[in-house]
Parts: structure tokens; sequence; C-alpha cells
């Protein structure tokens, strides 16, 4: 987020009452939009438990339309990570700000996620 | 040195130095025997001080972890986790070293009991572990009463006369004189929270801080901040709380309290494994504001956090 954050009772604020997963064309992945925090956490992590079931090498998380990951969010990301196995990645497009900072304060140069812009 | 297991395996030493003759004298033998020994080394202290030891040691210097304790422990609440258990953590077994100079005549009285608090609590984070934390004070620029706190705060000191046992240690005693109430910031803009405003309240502070001056990068800092402090309220204190935000001098403060208590003083300064869920929402506080203030009563909680514009 920027000084453009939209204030209480935008639609964008509004829309963190909830989490849509799409699935991605074409590749192994889902579009997630929303947000990643206490209301959503049960959502998110049932994914990440997908995730892992899959078995695809890369696995995308298009997160482009997520507008803010809290602490606990990223946790779950990163503790679901390191329990893929070493040929196996997920890859975080355009994760948001706050996801970003929480993976290099605590797992810095994590192996299995890949973050692209 | 030893292996200290007369005074226990822990040892938190202050350092009185009036001078650099006797800065450096106190602190440049301290590294050079942990090398001798095959210690890890660290130094974290001001800037300037730095400069001095790096400048004392010369080539040995390679061998220790410098880092500027004006950037690493500006917030005086990330020095457990970010600094001293950052180094001793990665350390194989052993005994491990650090000058740690947390206070300097630069303090604010804004941020002094944070300081103080936090070395306080350095005994409590460090006990039973073999690690020596040496803690320099400058004698002559520091306040009687930060001197007086030292003698608290610190098993044992060493100024000019020796090292000796301080009798006044009672690092308790110092947590909790300082755990002083917050009264609420007048003309503070207010939102008021529970579970299900969690997102309201995080753009009502980015809004707010937005428009008090904060910008860029330390603008997501702050929606992180307040993500996980009110959440800590949804879920531990008491389920609701009030969050303020306003400006003070270069800095905006964000500020949550709400009805539970926190018992634990050292929540949030410790480090957690890679592998293990929870406990970082306060750790990601403590690293990310330039200062954060607690205070932790018996009818609630109210944490603090300053961020720099």
């Amino acid at each position: 987020m920027d000084a453009a954050a939209p204030p209480t009772g935008t639609p964008a604020a509004r829309a963190g009452a909830g989490l849509t997963v799409r699935p991605l064309d074409g590749r192994a992945g889902v579009r997630v939009a929303g947000e990643i925090g206490l209301a959503t956490r049960a959502a998110w992590e049932s994914l990440l438990e997908r995730v892992l079931h899959e078995g695809e090498d890369v696995y995308c998380l298009e997160l482009s339309e997520v507008a803010f990951a809290d602490v606990a969010g990223a946790t779950a990301l990163a503790v679901a990570a390191q329990r893929l196995d070493a040929r196996r990645r997920i890859v975080l497009h355009r994760p948001p700000a706050a996801l970003r900072r929480t993976l290099e304060a605590f797992w810095p140069g994590l192996r299995a996620i890949e973050v692209t812009t | 040195m030893t292996d200290g297991t007369a005074a226990g395996p822990f040892l938190h030493p202050a350092l009185f130095y009036a001078g650099e003759r006797e800065y450096l004298a106190g602190t440049v033998p301290f590294v050079r025997e942990g090398l001798a020994a095959g210690e890890p080394v660290a130094v974290a202290v001001p800037g300037a001080n730095l400069r001095r030891i790096q400048e004392a040691l010369g080539a040995d210097a390679d061998a220790v972890t410098c880092l500027d304790m004006e950037r690493a422990g500006r917030n005086p609440g990330r020095i457990i986790p970010g600094v001293l258990r950052a180094f001793a953590d990665a350390q194989p077994a052993g005994r491990v070293r650090i000058i740690g100079e947390p206070i300097w005549a630069g303090r604010t009285a804004l941020e002094y009991p944070a300081c103080v608090q936090h070395e306080a609590l350095i005994n409590a984070a460090f006990r039973g572990r073999p690690v020596t934390i040496l803690c320099p004070y400058d004698a002559r620029a520091l306040d009687e009463h930060v001197l007086a706190d030292a003698y608290a705060t610190h098993p044992t000191v060493i100024d000019a006369a020796g090292e000796s046992d301080s009798a006044e240690y009672a690092p308790e005693r110092i947590v909790a004189r300082y755990n002083e109430p917050l009264p609420p910031a007048p003309g503070a803009a207010s939102f008021a929270f529970k579970a299900t405003t969690l997102p309201d309240a995080r753009y009502f502070a980015t809004g707010r801080a937005a428009g008090l001056g904060l910008a860029g990068a330390r603008l997501d800092d702050l929606a992180l901040v307040t993500a996980e402090l009110t959440t800590n309220s949804v879920l531990h204190g008491g389920g609701t709380g009030v969050l303020r935000v306003w400006r003070e001098g270069g800095q905006v403060v964000c500020e949550v309290r709400d009805t539970g208590r926190l018992r634990d003083p050292l929540a949030g300064r410790r480090p957690r494994a890679p592998d293990r869920r929870g406990g970082r929402g306060l750790l990601m506080v403590h690293l990310i504001a330039d200062l954060v203030r607690v205070h932790a009563g018996g009818r609630g909680t109210t944490i603090r956090c300053y961020m720099g514009c």
C-alpha cells in the first residue's frame, strides 16, 4: 500500500472480509483476492494445505489482488513451504508489501519460496 | 576467560567509563580475550564508539561482528531478539561474547524507560546461557539516575577501581518501576475495533498516518504494526480495543489499548524457530517500530509504537 490506501468503508476495505480463490489459466496455481488476516486465516491455511498436496514442482500464487497479509498469514505460508520436498517451490507473484516484509524478516532466503513482480 | 560457573553461566557486567581511554581499556581487551579463546564476538555500540573500537582492534576487527546500535537498537525492544539473540543463537556451542551499549547520552526521556527495561530483561532472556554481555555506560555524559539504574540491571559493575558485585541488583524492580502508565494523547483520532473491523482499523491507521506525513515503506510497516496489535487484542486482549493515531514531533504514533493483561515481560522479544507457528506478531512490531512503549496494567494493556516520518 502507499499513500493512496483507501479509507475506511471503501469497497477495497470491505473486500478484506473475504478471500476469493480462482484457478490460473494454463499453469498450476491460483489467483487470490481479498486480504489475509484473522477473518480469512482458515481459508488461507486450507488453501496452503491444498497446495502441499498438489504435487506440482512449481505452484504459483498470484497475489496482486491481495491487499494485505498479516504475520500469521506469512507464517502459515513459510511453514508450509518448509514442508515441500526439495524439487518443489511456491512462486508468489506480486505479493503485498507486508507479506514480503515478514518473509524477509523471519525467513530470508527460504529456498522454497520465490517472489516475482 | 573462566567458564563463569561461579557466577552462573550468564555474565552481564556494566562498564562505567569516563573518556575514550577508559572506554577502550574496558572494551578492547574484552574483545581480544574472546578472540584468543576462540569465542564468537559481537560489538553493538553507537557508531562513533564502534569506530573507536574498530580502529583500536586493527585487523582483529575483521573477526568481530560489528553493529551500529543507534540503528540496530534504535528501538530498545528490538535488541534482545534482533541483535543479541540473533548473534548468540547463530553460534556453535560454547561461550559467546557481546558488547552491547543500548543507552547513550542522546536517548530521550521517551526512550529511556524502554531502554532500562531492556537492560533488566536481558538477565531473564539469557539466564543459564554461556554468554557474556558487557554494557558500557558513559559515566560523564549520562544522568545520575541512569547510572544508579545500571546497578539494578547488572549483577556486576566494572569501573576504574575494578569489578565488583552490585548490591543494588534487582532487575524485576526496574521492569516494574518503569512500567509507566501511558495517558491518552489529547486530540488523537481514535477507532474502537473488534474482530469484524480489523481491516477497517488498519485502513483507519494508514489513512490517518498518511495525512500526518508517513509515507512509502513506513506506511506499509504501520499497516503491519496496526494489524498485529489489533489482532492480538482480539485474540488475547479481551476481544476489542481502541486504536489511536497521532503525530509527535517527527514521528507518527500508533497506540492500541485493550483490557487484556500482558503478564510476560519478554513477550515479543523471543526469536522463533523457522518451522514454528505463532508467536511472531509482537516480535515483528518490535523489529520494525522505531520505539515501542508498553504499559502492562492490572486492568488493561497499552502498546504505543513510534514510526519516524
